[in-house]
């Protein structure tokens, strides 16, 4: 068994259809390219992971780029550097000076200002494009133009439509019409376009009740509560569980939310390799062992409490959180366990409900389960779910539902809505519909720009596709280009990823039709041949794909 | 994987600690509450009954125009937009309503945040860090709070109605700096209305003590726009002080405006740098379209006229608390107010509170009861609706003399 999660053993768990060939470039991945995270095996409780009732594959990708590569993105960037600082001596900002403040000390650092005005500037345009539709599997953008170098934009009146890979409509509900948009138009005049209140004080309405004890059927816990934001989900709640004398064990891709929650209530923070369950055991092990530090000699004092803090799938990286494996280490080391599954849920397993549901595992696991509406849900707003007790406490405590307002209505209508179909509670299949359309839009993608010859990050499951383009220039030059082509997608670089893994980042969602991922697998593949994308040096399987025969969650 | 950096671990020992290892539970909390026993449910407003717990200063809440272009937003653009605003999650209504704001209070730029407790707490974490000093007031709102908590800058605390107590402790700061070469970079971040007790601030004479000191100020006016100066563009308008004199406007959109999030407004130069550095901005999906509409059009309703009439109605409403007898912590001009019972002892205090709150909600007036007295949010039709009114005192009046 243990074995078999450690991703050594090929075994056709998840009923995907392989070829022989197929298998060995799994074997290639996990044995070349992840050298210690998932082949290695350690002394995790593996009768505890045996208990989950089905296994799975566990196949993540890391290819990393030759030397060359890495030398040319450091070159460039410094490049650009350069660049930046001659033309901030020679131009200066066209930014309206600061009126009457003359002899104060800058209102923020000086490269901060640099780096947005000289650096940023020059692609400025690949990011913030206005929309003027529904973000759904088709976008339309507001065309705009910029004179200046990117210092001001105008548009031009002119509209785009185009393929959208970028917004995070896993599983296609942005929608403006349908049932969703009706639930949502008729709780706005029923309850209002917002409540006017926070939870505690009169701004709690029928719906949000509704949705509490839906959410907490569908997830399989005992209680729920919701927010009117997803960020602040995080933000605003870990700080009511944790104190100092508290260890918090954080992964070092975790969202800026839960980093902004783990450091605000001066906990002791220590961080672990991105989904590296040795490392993490490590920490586990030495937080048991010495206790809290700055200890009179001789002396030890436990920890209060540690938690765990994970996310499901990471949204730069692709990949799945090692969730039978947190859970066991968990157990075995007396942790608390805060799953994030703000991508996931919805987006992943047979039920669409998380990470969870992919690897069969129990909810009731884990002590803190969080995630949010933004996504699959088409609305916004987060809740946290996990055991009477947790929940009624941060009723009565948290931030967020004393001193911040209640999710509006027309947002926990849509959620309701689209539980119930994902639930097959409108007495359709649409829900389970989805959920497969979209792990077979995700294999079948993958596999083919996998085909391509791009390097590309992340589990195999993951309906977020990272492909690494390394130079900050390029990542500008094929969003442009995309948009040009008729293909909205995001392109990622430092700061929000590290200074030399630039990317372009590819949301896939079960609106997408085959025809249009088709499009946009052509259109990709042009540019990355014009402008030198085809970094991956594993060997390809080029066999044709047949998008029908994709088996999906299939027992 | 173990680094020669790993420390030693006696298994033994490990196995022992690993043992009696005993962690506090996830939370301190004995007594499991029912719902219904913490949160309040959201009344429907009828004839007979008068809502003054919910926010709605400007009766926006129940304007239909709004409910009407809000269904209108969400036929045309879906109900959330699926991403951050760098992501596809800026539609031109976005836009539209940053220019609005910036127009509105007469600033260069705005920046508009999905929640407002978030557009707080990440504004000021951007710009105030570590090495800065801070100056607030004592009972400041739990988000300026954690904004400053996270930037982890020196917090000095003054009274908010004390502009004494606020020059004394930057002459402290300006004396102990005095044969220092490099100063501290010096931030005033004061709420126009305070939250806790609807009083405003003496904002003139803050500016002149910041002005001499080169004190950057920023300015929470979630309770003051819509609300205070001749049109309701709050405190700057209120005591007629020139925009470029403080470096940001805080607020929330979710008092007056009556939809949900909240903007910062200010200089170029102030905004371009939340727009790469505002942590709630950048890593949260933007505010649902709908919501931003909305916004868009409690801002219009915004008018000399209603300004006048919530002025005219938070005086007359303060002056029949106190007829009545109640003592009113809040500004006879801030549009909610906090009142409570002169009685010195505090518990038999909170008794008599907890009974004027229970029978007006007995007989349809519906107030928030907190820790620091009774609040009432009023509501502009009041002031249309003479008979509305009378009940509203006849209740309270009834509610004292019980």
């Amino acid at each position: 068994m243990e074995k078999q999660i450690n991703g050594s053993v090929m075994l056709n768990g998840n009923g995907y259809i392989k070829t022989q060939h197929q298998k060995r470039l799994n074997g290639f991945k996990v044995d070349k390219m992840n050298e210690g995270s998932v082949s290695k095996s350690n002394s995790l409780a593996s009768e505890e992971i045996g208990q989950t009732k089905k296994q799975r594959v566990f196949k993540e990708s890391f290819e990393p780029p030759t030397l060359l590569t890495a030398m040319l993105t450091q070159i460039s960037f410094y490049v650009l550097m350069v660049l930046g600082y001659l033309s901030q001596l020679l131009f200066p900002p066209k930014v309206i000076q600061e009126k009457g403040r003359q002899g104060y000390q800058p209102l923020y650092d000086s490269f901060s200002a640099f780096y947005s005005r000289y650096v940023y500037r020059r692609v400025r345009d690949c990011w913030n494009y206005p929309i003027c539709s529904v973000p759904g599997s088709e976008v339309v953008l507001k065309d705009r133009i910029t004179k200046d170098n990117g210092w001001t934009f105008e548009f031009t009146g002119s509209q785009t439509k185009c393929v959208n890979l970028a917004s995070y409509n896993y599983l296609g509900f942005a929608e403006s019409s349908g049932p969703c948009a009706e639930a949502a138009v008729q709780s706005i005049y029923d309850y209002g376009i917002s409540t006017g209140g926070t939870r505690i004080h009169y701004g709690t309405c029928g719906l949000h009740n509704e949705l509490e004890e839906l959410l907490a059927e569908f997830l399989g816990v005992e209680d729920t509560i919701t927010f009117g934001m997803g960020y602040a989900t995080n933000a605003l709640n870990i700080p009511t569980l944790i104190e100092p004398g508290c260890l918090v064990i954080s992964d070092e891709k975790n969202h800026a939310s839960l980093i902004w929650g783990i450091k605000l209530p001066g906990a002791t923070v220590k961080v672990f390799k991105h989904n590296d369950m040795y490392h993490l055991e490590e920490i586990l092990r030495q937080a048991i062992y010495f206790g809290q530090p700055n200890q009179p000699i001789g002396a030890f004092k436990p920890w209060k409490k540690i938690i765990i803090v994970v996310e499901g799938i990471y949204s730069m990286e692709g990949t799945i959180v090692k969730l039978p494996e947190v859970i066991a280490l968990k157990k075995k080391y007396k942790a608390y366990l805060y799953l994030d599954e703000a991508h996931s849920i919805g987006a992943m397993g047979k039920h669409g409900k998380g990470v969870v549901d992919y690897f069969n595992l129990d909810a009731k696991d884990i002590d803190i389960l969080m995630g949010t509406f933004t996504k699959s849900f088409g609305s916004a707003g987060g809740y946290i779910a996990g055991s009477k007790r947790l929940i009624s406490y941060l009723r009565e405590n948290s931030y967020a539902s004393c001193h911040a307002w209640a999710m509006p209505p027309p947002l926990a209508a849509q959620i309701i809505t689209v539980l119930k179909i994902l639930m097959g509670k409108d007495g359709t299949n649409e829900g389970q519909r989805r959920i497969e359309t979209l792990a077979r839009n995700t294999r079948y993608f993958r596999m083919r720009l996998e085909q391509i010859g791009l390097i590309i990050h992340g589990n195999d499951d993951s309906p977020v596709v990272p492909i690494l383009v390394y130079l900050y220039s390029k990542i500008a030059y094929i969003v442009r280009t995309l948009i040009k082509e008729h293909i909205a997608t995001v392109g990622v670089g430092y700061p929000a990823t590290p200074l030399f893994e630039g990317r372009i980042r590819i949301c896939l969602s079960a609106g997408h039709t085959k025809e249009q991922l088709d499009y946009a697998l052509a259109v990709l593949e042009r540019v990355a041949d014009e402008i030198g994308l085809k970094y991956s040096r594993k060997p390809r399987d080029l066999t044709p794909i047949n998008y029908d025969d994709i088996k999906v969650y299939q027992d | 994987m173990p680094s020669s950096k790993t420390p030693y671990i006696d298994e033994k020992l490990f196995q022992e600690r690993l043992t009696a290892f005993n962690p506090e539970p996830l939370v301190k909390y004995d007594k499991i509450k029912d719902k219904q026993d913490i949160e309040i449910e959201c009344i429907k407003e009828n004839n007979d009954v008068i809502d003054l717990a919910k926010t709605n200063f400007l009766n926006v809440l129940n304007n239909d125009d709004i409910k009407n272009k809000s269904e209108e937003i969400i036929r045309k653009y879906g109900v959330g937009t699926c991403g951050p605003r760098a992501f596809y999650g800026t539609t031109d209504i976005h836009l539209k309503l940053e220019d609005h704001i910036a127009k509105f209070l007469n600033m260069d730029e705005a920046i508009v945040y999905s929640y407002g407790f978030v557009a707080i707490s990440s504004s000021i974490a951007a710009y105030c860090k570590k090495s800065d000093i801070v100056f607030t007031h004592r009972d400041c709102n739990i988000a300026i709070k954690q904004g400053l908590q996270m930037a982890k800058s020196k917090v000095i605390y003054f009274d908010h109605g004390n502009t004494d107590s606020f020059t004394t402790e930057v002459e402290k700061i300006v004396e102990s700096e005095k044969d220092k070469k490099k100063l501290a970079r010096k931030f005033l971040i004061v709420e126009g209305v305070s939250w806790k007790t609807g009083q405003i601030v003496c904002l003139p004479e803050l500016l002149k003590v910041a002005e001499e000191n080169k004190i950057r100020v920023f300015l929470e006016e979630s309770y003051s726009i819509g609300i205070l100066g001749k049109t309701g563009k709050g405190l700057l308008e209120h005591f007629k002080i020139e925009p470029y004199r403080v470096d940001l406007i805080i607020s929330t959109l979710e008092s007056a405006i009556g939809s949900i999030g909240g903007f910062c407004a200010g200089s170029h130069t102030a905004i371009e740098h939340q727009r790469l550095s505002g942590n709630g901005y950048i890593f949260s999906a933007s505010l649902p379209t709908y919501l931003v509409q909305a916004c868009i059009e409690s801002i219009n309703l915004i008018t000399e006229e209603t300004a006048k009439k919530l002025k005219v109605l938070s005086e007359h409403f303060h002056s029949t608390l106190t007829e009545i007898g109640y003592e009113v912590l809040s500004d006879p001009l801030s549009a909610f107010k906090v009142f409570t019972i002169n009685e010195k002892d505090e518990e038999k205090k909170r008794y008599k509170e907890q009974k004027v709150y229970q029978f007006c909600k007995n007989n349809g007036l519906y107030l928030i009861y907190q820790e620091n007295g009774l609040i009432a949010n009023l509501n502009i039709t009041l002031a249309d609706h003479k008979e509305k009114y009378a009940k509203v005192q006849n209740i309270l009046s009834d509610a004292f003399s019980q």
